[in-house]
């Protein structure tokens, strides 16, 4: 997980820092250096309109990591939410949610993102909140399922029994026993997000001229491959590799340092 | 095989199976020796021209053709006239629409004031349904392409400039128009202008032409999937009209979506010819001795649309500051690969009456462009929304060096990439503020060409040149050509200095093409008659 989570920080240590020490724009164009190959002044090489190919990089990752983050907390903050009024509410207000919630879940995530970004206009910030709201019901329902295991937890009755008042229950006794369970689902999330948004710019639904999201660059540096252009699609792909594939390694560590019976054999073992 | 270790045959194995077998291995081995002779016996069959194209057509009925890749279908019919041909590059050659020669009309006369046509045709041809190519035929089928969108072409953007077909006897056809029009006969010449079988067309219903050929030009249309393939097969009842037929017997036409499968289908010699191949893709071909890059001028203008009526942009200093500002050498050279000739003015270098003097390029000049943009007293930064062809590659090259450009000189540039569908809908319903646009007319000629682009209250950009529309006029009602020149002549002087459009550059085509093929000839229409193979 160190080394997961090191990659993380080290991608957005240098993403978040790069205009300070990298200078070159990632909008720049400089039609005499088109699609120059990775060199010295270009490490990623130049694409066809003739910009850096590393500075571009280097703005997706920022675009990138700033949208898993970005989804994950607010899908996290709204789903959570729900789901502890799903647990905690009367009955018809759990079974309004979840029927509510079913109708979102019978779409595919990505399939809904889609539309949702189409109906509202394409653009990044559509695309987020179409990844936003395809993904709430997945906090919603399994923060659902944890509250409704804990509202019946002895201690839990107890402190009703004693008449500490309700949002003291939930924010003492509640609450922190869902909050592993969300985190192990953001760590999730992160990951989705940023493959989603990658997709939806491939499909050019995400981001739009200029932007540098690492989707749209792969699919911009796709019709270039064939010709012996690979830099301008390969290096966004890498970056893309790389970061999904670290936050879902994290994610998968989260889920174990959440689960106490693995934390109980690893101190046994 | 299907026996256990004791020699006993498992149970559920179906004893018989061996037995079942043999006729099959035997149907096998015969469709193998038939194949191969069949094979043998195809290898002295003619070759098959195989083309790819990157630019498959929305409809293949004359009547409704709107785009120039649609004009591919006028191979399976034949028209009144035709044009000639002149020289091009590496050997080939390519139409000349100037040139207006015979073809089913085999003579025509006009009336002194050009306002009635009168053709003779050549007797003798006959449809596949046996219905002969007669003046009925023209008749049915110019009526019915005025009922539908070929009506603008059939007019010579006119509108509603053909009033009457007459057809006095079956070898004759008389066209009555409003307006004199010298240019008729070029007309007849395109493809929305083909005749089409009316025993054929009036047995089904008006959608049938959108995916089937009624013809009886040079070639028959075989087969057509849209948007996959269209087989042309050579017809021999207008060989045998004609006194020749076209130079390929067959040639198929495989469409593609993709620019990097049309480069790997050229780089491996699986087509002898490749249309639409981007001009990234094609000049990855240079130097390559296994195909050859054939470069031809087209009358088509990659242009930015802009708003003339509307503000900022119905200030003429603001127009000539973003003409200033456009970088036209590196687009030039690095979206269109050196394959783009620079000019500004209404004509585009391809036509008649276009004088390279009246119409120099524009000259980039960001210092000037800003000081035009102070002396407009525009309030900057102008917000200006450009509307490209989404998974257009040029375009989107373009817009980016475009909202770099501009940004220079106050102009903020965000660009919306519509889908294909929507895209022609957007530019002629007006629904757009700016936009990108490759364009060029049906034909060739001037008069129709500024017909759509240039007349008042008739054009997508609202351009307005009272002193232009009636030179316009004037030179298209005449057919003398020292005349012309003049009117022409003053319409790109009264044109430029309002820069009522950005022209970035006439594109050229590149087709590439496999050294089997022997003879080509361009066509932006895709006309394929004088193809053929080795």
């Amino acid at each position: 997980m160190l080394v997961a989570v090191g990659i993380l920080v080290a991608f957005a240590v240098l993403a978040f820092s790069a205009p300070l020490w990298y200078g070159i724009s990632p909008l720049a164009t400089d039609p005499a250096h088109v699609l120059g190959a990775p060199s010295f002044a270009h490490p990623m090489g130049t694409d066809d309109v003739g910009r850096d190919v590393f500075a571009r990089f280097l703005a997706g990752a920022r675009i990138s990591l700033a949208v898993g983050l970005g989804v994950a907390v607010c899908a996290g903050v709204v789903g959570a939410g729900l789901g502890v009024l799903g647990g905690l509410g009367s009955g018809w207000v759990d079974t309004a949610l979840s029927r509510l919630l079913d109708m979102v879940l019978a779409f595919p995530p990505l399939i809904l993102a889609m539309a949702i970004t189409v109906g509202l206009g394409v653009g990044l910030i559509t695309a987020c909140l179409g990844i936003v709201l395809s993904t709430i019901p997945y906090y919603a329902r399994i923060t659902r399922s944890d509250v409704l295991r804990v509202r019946s937890a002895g201690y839990v009755e107890a402190a009703v029994a004693l008449g500490v008042p309700p949002r003291r229950v939930i924010r003492r006794h509640i609450v922190p026993h869902v909050v592993p369970t969300i985190l192990v689902q953001a760590a999730t999330t992160f990951s989705f997000a940023i493959l989603s948004v990658a997709g939806l710019g491939f499909i050019g639904l995400g981001a739009q001229i200029p932007t540098p999201e690492w989707g749209t660059m792969v699919t911009e540096g796709s019709s270039l491959f064939i010709s012996g252009h690979w830099w301008v699609s390969t290096f966004p792909g890498i970056g893309l590799l790389i970061a999904t594939a670290a936050a879902a390694v994290a994610a998968d560590r989260v889920r174990v340092l959440a689960d106490p019976h693995a934390t109980v054999r690893t101190t046994l073992a | 095989m299907f026996r256990t270790d004791d020699g006993a045959t498992p149970r559920g194995v179906n004893a018989h199976l061996p037995g079942r077998l043999l006729p099959l291995a035997a149907a096998l081995l015969t469709a193998i020796a038939v194949a191969g002779c069949g094979g043998s016996s195809t290898s002295s069959a003619p070759p098959v021209l195989n083309v790819i194209s990157t630019r498959p057509p929305t409809t293949i009925d004359p009547a409704r053709l709107t785009d120039v890749p649609d004009d591919i279908i006028g191979n399976a019919y034949i028209q009144m006239t035709q044009f000639g041909s002149r020289p091009g590059p590496d050997g080939t050659t390519q139409i000349d629409q100037t040139k207006v020669l015979p073809y089913l009309a085999k003579s025509w006369t006009s009336a002194d004031d050009f306002k009635t046509w009168t053709f003779t045709l050549k007797p003798g041809l006959r449809f596949a349904s046996g219905t002969p190519v007669d003046s009925a035929a023209v008749k049915f089928s110019y009526e019915r392409a005025l009922r539908f969108i070929s009506a603008y072409v059939i007019n010579d953007g006119l509108t509603g400039n053909v009033t009457q077909i007459d057809t006095p006897d079956a070898n004759t056809v008389v066209i009555h128009l409003r307006q004199g029009n010298p240019q008729m006969p070029n007309v007849l010449a395109t493809a929305p202008s083909s005749i089409v079988d009316p025993s054929v067309t009036q047995a089904q219903s008006d959608d049938y032409l959108s995916g089937h050929a009624a013809g009886s030009g040079p070639f028959r249309l075989a087969q057509y999937l849209p948007n996959q393939l269209m087989v042309l097969k050579k017809n021999p009842a207008f060989a045998k009209w004609n006194g020749s037929g076209p130079g390929a017997d067959e040639i198929r036409v495989q469409y593609v979506q993709s620019d990097a499968t049309a480069l790997l289908k050229a780089r491996s010699g699986q087509a002898d010819v490749v249309i639409g191949l981007s001009n990234q893709a094609a000049s990855s071909l240079k130097g390559n001795s296994a195909v050859r890059l054939l470069v031809n001028d087209t009358s088509e203008t990659e242009q930015v649309l802009l708003p003339w009526a509307k503000p900022p942009f119905n200030s003429q200093q603001v127009r000539q500051a973003m003409a200033e500002a456009v970088p036209y050498d590196a687009i030039v050279s690095s979206v269109a690969k050196g394959w783009g000739r620079l000019f500004y003015g209404p004509l585009n270098p391809t036509m008649q009456y276009f004088d390279a003097s009246l119409e120099p390029p524009v000259e980039t000049n960001v210092a000037h462009a800003q000081q035009l943009m102070k002396q407009a007293g525009v309030k900057t930064p102008v917000a200006v929304t450009l509307t490209i062809n989404a998974g257009n590659p040029i375009h989107q090259q373009i817009a980016t060096l475009l909202q770099s450009a501009w940004k220079q000189i106050g102009v903020q540039l965000s660009v919306h990439e519509v889908p294909p569908a929507q895209y022609s809908d957007a530019i002629f319903g007006q629904k757009v503020q700016a936009a990108l646009r490759l364009d060029g007319p049906a034909y060739d000629e001037p008069g129709y060409f500024l017909g759509y682009d240039m007349v008042c209250r008739q054009n997508p950009n609202n351009i307005c040149i009272p002193g232009a529309d009636k030179a316009l006029a004037e030179a298209r009602a005449s057919s003398d050509t020292a005349a012309n020149t003049a009117r022409y002549a003053q319409i790109q002087k009264l044109w430029r200095p309002l820069y009522p459009k950005i022209f970035l550059y006439s594109a050229q085509n590149v087709t590439v093409l496999s050294k089997a093929v022997d003879k080509w000839q361009y066509d932006l229409a895709q006309s394929m008659s004088a193809w053929s193979k080795k």
